[in-house]
């Protein structure tokens, strides 16, 4: 059972789209695990609903019907291109990662490609293949060491920790697979992973270029910036 | 010409919206069971211009927004059997599907499949018969607690639903801090989900 979920101005971003990749991944898991977050989406895409009702039409062009058959003839004729699978993702994999995430990195956390960043601290870059580059984010896994205790460090406006296996504890409070740490600049926190096992997260940095991000906040003092 | 009889019932936007979701829901229902394109053409009327015109909003010159919103409906028809009545309107599933067009031709949010995540609903399902009518109403709600949201709030959520902005670049847009863009977008929420909770 989810905790800890979404904050409304982000899931706000990912349902108009405008969320950057890295963001959008890590909602998106996190929608995979939360039926709670997935009911306060529809709210949220209804009113894009409700907004695409009342939006300022625009006139079709003359013979724009005649247009749109012939496209649907063309679709029709070209083989299955168009036809929709009725579910095109595996349903709940089972594995470690949801489905948003394994379509990146595959679904065997064993097989990622763990760098060692610092004592107990694993990394690992996901690479996004935007043509946008430097509206896509950062997104990375990071794996924390069984009964690890991290550096007290704040945030930038827009990061989420989502936890995919193990726990962790810090000032807000109990962190578990699914919850998502999606929270305010000023939350100074100093999480514990918990005794029993190691804790993967997907943590997901909106500024492509701001170096004060997480990573190295977290890794000052391993690597002695 | 439904457009017709629907201007003459001079209702609230609650039932005015509740009507357009009955009539869309039948069109879509003809496409989905009999591949029915008088019904695809009258949706075309309907979502055709606002379509575009979202496009437009969006950025689009006139000609790619009219391609966009064809397309867009090539899809309804080819998706049209797996619309789910109990997940939303047609409004809001069409909504999404030309946002997820839009989104795939910024090459942005490209890899997530919005669209799937109904695939994990099954769990969390209502046994409610009604729901279908619940969901049409749940529209009509919304719509009128979007209409009537604060200025500043209903600002924030055009720009970002419509114009296609990111909190950072209405915050730029409009000279205010990115915490109070957010907190816009939660207090917009919070009226959002509270005008659904005495259904």
């Amino acid at each position: 059972m989810v905790k800890h979920h979404l904050d409304d101005a982000t899931l706000m971003s990912f349902a108009s789209g405008t969320a950057n990749t890295a963001i959008a991944v890590a909602v998106s898991a996190h929608l995979e695990m939360c039926p709670t977050c997935r009911e306060r989406l529809k709210t949220i895409e209804a009113a894009g609903g409700a907004m695409l009702e009342s939006v300022e039409t625009s006139a079709l062009s003359q013979g724009s019907v005649n247009d749109l058959l012939e496209m649907l003839d063309a679709s029709l004729r070209a083989p299955q291109a168009q036809k929709p699978k009725a579910i095109s993702i595996p349903k709940k994999s089972g594995g470690l990662f949801p489905s948003s995430v394994a379509g990146l990195v595959g679904d065997d956390p064993e097989k990622v490609a763990w760098k060692k960043v610092g004592a107990g601290v694993s990394l690992h870059r996901i690479s996004l293949d935007d043509k946008n580059s430097d509206e896509q984010g950062r997104l990375f896994l990071m794996k924390i060491e069984a009964g690890r205790k991290m550096p007290e460090h704040g945030h930038g406006a827009n990061e989420l920790t989502l936890v995919l296996s193990g726990a962790y504890s810090d000032e807000v409070g109990t962190f578990r697979r699914g919850d998502v740490a999606d929270l305010d600049p000023e939350t100074e926190h100093q999480p514990v992973v918990h005794d029993d096992a190691s804790c993967i997260c997907l943590v997901a940095i909106e500024e492509p270029t701001r170096f004060k991000g997480i990573i190295p906040r977290l890794m000052q003092p391993y690597i002695g910036l | 010409m439904f457009e017709a009889v629907l201007a003459m019932k001079a209702g609230s936007t609650t039932s005015r919206q509740a009507d357009v979701g009955e009539v869309m829901c039948d069109l879509l229902t003809r496409v989905a069971e009999h591949q029915d394109r008088s019904a695809f053409t009258q949706l075309f009327e309907h979502f055709g211009p606002r379509l575009k015109g979202f496009m437009m909003k969006r950025g689009l010159e006139s000609e790619q927004a009219e391609d966009m919103a064809q397309e867009t409906m090539i899809k309804v028809w080819h998706k049209a059997r797996l619309f789910n009545a109990e997940r939303g309107s047609v409004s809001t599933w069409v909504f999404t599907i030309a946002r997820n067009l839009h989104v795939d031709a910024m090459r942005r949010q490209s890899i997530v499949k919005f669209t799937d995540l109904a695939d994990f609903d099954e769990e969390c399902e209502d046994p409610v018969s009604d729901e279908q009518v619940i969901q049409r109403e749940e529209a009509g709600l919304v719509a009128e607690a979007v209409a009537k949201l604060p200025a500043e709030q209903k600002e924030i959520i055009e720009l970002a639903f419509m114009r296609d902005l990111s909190q950072t670049e209405i915050s730029e847009r409009l000279g205010v801090p990115l915490g109070t863009v957010k907190s816009r977008m939660r207090l917009a929420y919070q009226k959002l989900s509270k005008s659904l909770e005495d259904l």
